[in-house]
């Protein structure tokens, strides 16, 4: 009983469970292999945003702007497509690309101007979303991608690749923050970030690294849902942000640094999507959702607290 | 100790499944025939109107007639995933109103594959497997239609601005582009930059259009293609003593213009009643189940003469509003 | 104006002079920028967030946050709304205020009971709160029938503003509550052994959040008119943008009211010059982020 209190992702495994089971029993259809897959499917980007997001949170920081800069390189890739003439693997590249300097200028602006991390993904928040409604221009709310662009909506809608990617991303979160010194870092430097730089720590670049690769991997997710959705919507990741926060919060990572945990979030981002169909084949209004959203955040956070306080405890009565 | 956790698990989920609530389980081969409409999303008036005609054509077709729809505006992910929903259920048909015509496609095309019939309404999907498309008029159109009557009340010549909604809105652009077209056949009239943008927020609406009076003190008019557009503008026009001489036409809801119109400050406003859109298509679709197909010039009780063309659009007779019949509308 | 120990410079006036400039520069662009007439109409525009920006400024010096401000407007309007809109005004109003608090304190309990980091309550209620509005009303639009008019003619939102802004700016200034403020921001553990106590003082923040975004309600119902759901949800980045252009660190433990009210006056010019000026609606989300950005490097550069 002691090691299984130690579980970080306790809630969120037991959440996941609980609403399986519940789900199972009482909407129409739900335990259907295919059709979980495509519910998976929709959350992919979802999933891939949370593990970048695990890393910042896990470091002390936070990143409000990974929305934006998924539209940013959504609108890119399709304007990039219009052309004719371009290839759509520069048009992805230049996407992934774009994302990836947002995310080092975010880095940037945090690790070494200092400035705090809310205010400055606040500010990249508005204005990657201002330069994409600018870059589509005028009046334009979504590109249609053009014939060589099939193989990307094939790939991204038909096949099951963005799991498989999101699968990739988690797998290759989880090791980087477990397995090697780059996560010791960041969670050092989420617990203490003075202790850590006194300790040797490079904080500016791990800072850095961090943002960066969560803008890569929002470049990704752009270029994912651009295929997924077979046109590059300048809203495109509206609101993605609330959303992936809440799954990593739920998951267990904690919201000061410190500790975290790129299971826990994938997990979390499962929830939401056994919420959305669970809900959605019972009929239930959208907004239930968004309610038991909130409801779960903090109570999964509470939660979390009593496992904390009763891990302390039974620590000492060793 | 890990069995003990499994049991309070089940036991937890065992239950909870006691409490909570859920609609009858879909047709699909057995039952009763659903048909569910999908529009852009849920929780605003105009889609709390569809939803009245959605449940009035249950109750005469005696059909499930369902209505659901993203809790988000603009959410071109949630409205995919909720007809994927709606696949799994496997319903009799799917009838949407897309956020974004393309993005809807594929999973048209999934669920036209697992032999439920989709088709559209309100808003048009048009290079994609949906059956037909059910409107009051094209997007384009009305636009076209606002700028021809603002044009005939501001008698030909002076400075007209242009309200949208959200910059990310397919039908907002596309009535913005009816009015720009139609703004070219007059060529005494000019266009008062910049084209406002309220968001769907009523202070936005308001204060974009104060600005825009101060920019232009001679404004003679102003076209909206979102509904809180004219009310807002109306409220500016009123602050700034301008009542009556800036002209306001637009695409609103009756019930949130009628003492507007009354005043004489919101010129008109030109729509179409979404309960009975929402009604004729459900109507409509149930026929097309039953194997029986629209055709061109059909009649409609209490709608009127449709106009069908061949690549499936249908066209329901629109309203202008006036302050003259402002009273005939609840919604 | 509150100097700092360490500069001479009062904080608020590198964006004092900023707004002054902008202002300058729109009246020499456009003349009607300076008439009577755009200063009514700018006041009535800022006027809802800049009531909940001073609830706003206080939060965040405490060391917090609220993103549940823009849903408890929009829950009290929904239910005080309901009641005016059936004839009962003076219940509908207390009925709001009622909500707002009642909110107000559901954060702060979450907060100081239950300890949780207020990203985390705040966005939870956020959620709930706003799931809440659209649920009880059903989406539906409520109709204030004109019985707030009062609260939405002419000068009366600005000067209702105004106010607020003077009583927020004395509060955190002259009263021991906003030495507290202060204190508990800075460093909570001094505060706590200096015998403040954080759960008293953050509760008090987070109910006085919530009552003024009742109060921010009670002034859009008075503007607009008629309320939905989904009117406000654009209030709560504006609310956040004004107090961190106006100086407010959102480590907590520094910043100012007057500060707030002229990051509350630059976004408000910048939104009305750029139509003033024939600014492509397009640009002005990305304007935005470029003002967020600059006030926050400038207010690191001046602590250097």
């Amino acid at each position: 009983m002691k090691k299984i209190i130690q579980i970080k992702e306790l809630p969120v495994i037991v959440l996941c469970a609980g609403l399986f089971i519940y789900f199972a029993l009482r909407a129409p259809n739900f335990v259907d292999a295919l059709g979980m897959l495509d519910d998976v499917k929709q959350y992919a980007s979802y999933a891939i945003l949370a593990v970048g997001l695990t890393l910042i949170i896990g470091s002390g920081g936070i990143d409000i702007s990974v929305g934006s800069v998924l539209g940013f390189s959504t609108v890119l890739l399709g304007v990039v497509l219009s052309r004719p003439g371009s290839s759509l693997a520069v048009a992805c590249l230049l996407a992934i690309a774009a994302g990836t300097a947002w995310g080092a200028f975010n880095g940037f602006a945090v690790a070494r101007l200092k400035l705090q991390p809310i205010v400055v993904t606040l500010s990249t928040w508005a204005a990657a979303r201002g330069l994409a409604y600018v870059m589509a221009g005028g009046g334009i709310s979504s590109i249609k991608l053009p014939a060589r662009a099939d193989w990307l909506a094939n790939v991204s809608y038909a096949s099951p690749a963005p799991v498989v990617l999101a699968l990739v991303v988690a797998v290759a979160g989880w090791l980087a923050l477990s397995c090697c010194g780059f996560g010791r870092h960041i969670l050092a430097i989420g617990s203490n970030e003075q202790a850590a730089r006194l300790s040797g720590i490079d904080v500016s670049r791990v800072k850095l690294l961090v943002y960066a690769i969560t803008g890569f991997l929002a470049g990704v997710a752009g270029v994912i849902t651009a295929g997924m959705m077979s046109t590059a919507q300048t809203d495109a990741g509206l609101g993605y942000e609330f959303e992936a926060i809440t799954a990593v919060l739920i998951g267990g990572t904690s919201i000061s640094g410190g500790e975290a945990t790129v299971v826990g979030s994938v997990l979390g981002v499962v929830a939401a999507a056994l919420l959305n169909r669970g809900f959605g084949l019972m009929g239930i209004n959208d907004l239930w959702r968004m309610m038991f959203l909130g409801v779960t955040l903090i109570v999964s956070v509470l939660l979390d607290r009593l496992r904390q306080y009763v891990a302390r405890r039974s620590a000492k009565t060793v | 100790m890990n069995r003990k956790l499994a049991i309070i698990c089940i036991a937890l989920a065992v239950a909870l499944s006691g409490c909570g609530k859920s609609k009858e389980p879909a047709a699909g081969a057995k039952g009763k025939r659903t048909i569910v409409f999908v529009f852009k999303l849920v929780g605003i008036p105009y889609s709390n109107v569809c939803q009245k005609g959605a449940e009035k054509a249950a109750k005469d077709l005696g059909v499930n007639v369902e209505f659901t729809g993203p809790a988000k505006g603009g959410d071109v992910a949630g409205q995919v995933r909720i007809i994927e929903n709606q696949i799994s259920r496997g319903v009799d048909a799917i009838v949407i109103s897309p956020n974004d015509p393309n993005s809807v496609k594929p999973v048209i095309e999934k669920a036209t594959r697992r032999g439920i019939k989709v088709f559209t309404w309100d808003s048009d999907a048009p290079e994609t497997k949906r059956i037909f498309y059910v409107a009051a008029a094209d997007d384009v159109g009305i636009g076209e239609d606002i700028m021809d009557r603002l044009a005939k009340d501001v008698g030909g010549k002076g400075k007209v601005g242009i309200m949208s909604g959200s910059q990310g809105a397919l039908n907002l652009n596309q009535h913005v582009e009816g009015v720009l077209k139609a703004l070219k056949k007059y060529p005494n009239i000019e266009l008062a930059k910049p084209i406002l943008n309220n968001n769907d927020q009523p202070q936005l609406a308001q204060s974009g259009m104060s600005g825009l009076l101060q920019r232009y003190p001679d404004l003679a008019g102003i076209a909206c293609v979102s509904s809180p557009g004219p009310p807002g503008a109306a409220r500016a026009v009123i602050a700034a003593g301008r009542a009556g001489k800036v002209k306001i036409w637009g695409l609103s809801l009756p019930s949130e213009n009628r003492q507007y119109l009354k005043d004489g400050i919101v010129n008109g406003l030109i729509l179409w009643d979404p309960a009975k859109l929402t009604y004729l298509t459900a109507k409509l679709v149930n026929d097309y189940l039953d194997g029986k197909k629209p055709t061109d010039g059909m009649e409609v009780k209490d709608i009127g003469k449709l106009k069908v063309s061949k690549d499936g659009i249908i066209i329901m007779p629109g309203v202008v509003i006036t302050k003259e019949n402002v009273d005939q509308f609840d919604f | 104006m509150r100097k700092s120990r360490t500069s001479p410079i009062p904080r608020e006036l590198p964006i004092f002079l900023f707004l002054v400039a902008m202002c300058a520069a729109l009246a020499l662009a456009k003349h009607t920028f300076a008439s009577a007439g755009n200063l009514r109409a700018m006041g009535t525009d800022a006027a809802a967030i800049g009531i909940i920006s001073v609830g706003m400024t206080a939060v965040i010096i405490t060391g917090g946050i609220d993103l549940s401000v823009a849903a408890i407007l929009a829950l009290s309007a929904l239910v005080g709304g309901r009641l005016i809109e059936g004839g009962q005004t003076s219940l509908g109003v207390a009925a709001t205020l009622a909500t707002g608090i009642g909110c107000g304190a559901l954060n702060g309990g979450l907060i100081t009971i239950a300890q949780m980091p207020p990203i985390i309550a705040t966005l939870g209620t956020l959620y709930i709160i706003q799931s809440a509005a659209t649920l009880y009303s059903g989406g539906q639009v409520v109709y204030i029938q004109g019985r707030l008019g009062l609260l939405g003619n002419g000068f009366v939102p600005l000067v209702l503003t105004l106010l607020v802004f003077a009583m927020g700016y004395l509060a955190m200034r002259f009263t021991r509550l906003g030495r507290y403020v202060y204190a508990i921001g800075g460093n909570e553990e001094s505060a706590r052994l200096a015998g403040i106590s954080p759960a008293r003082v953050k509760m008090a923040v987070y109910v006085a959040s919530g009552l003024l975004a009742a109060l921010a309600a009670l002034v859009t119902m008075g503007i607009n008119n008629t309320f939905q759901a989904n009117d406000v949800t654009d209030y709560l980045l504006a609310a956040i943008a004004a107090v961190v252009i106006g100086g407010t660190s959102i480590m907590g433990g520094e910043g100012t009211v007057l500060g707030t009210m002229i990051g509350v006056g630059i976004s408000t010019v910048l939104r009305n010059g750029a139509i003033l000026i024939g600014l492509d609606a397009r640009w002005t989300q990305a304007v935005i982020g470029a003002a967020i950005l600059l006030a926050v490097i400038a207010e690191r550069l001046r602590r250097r």
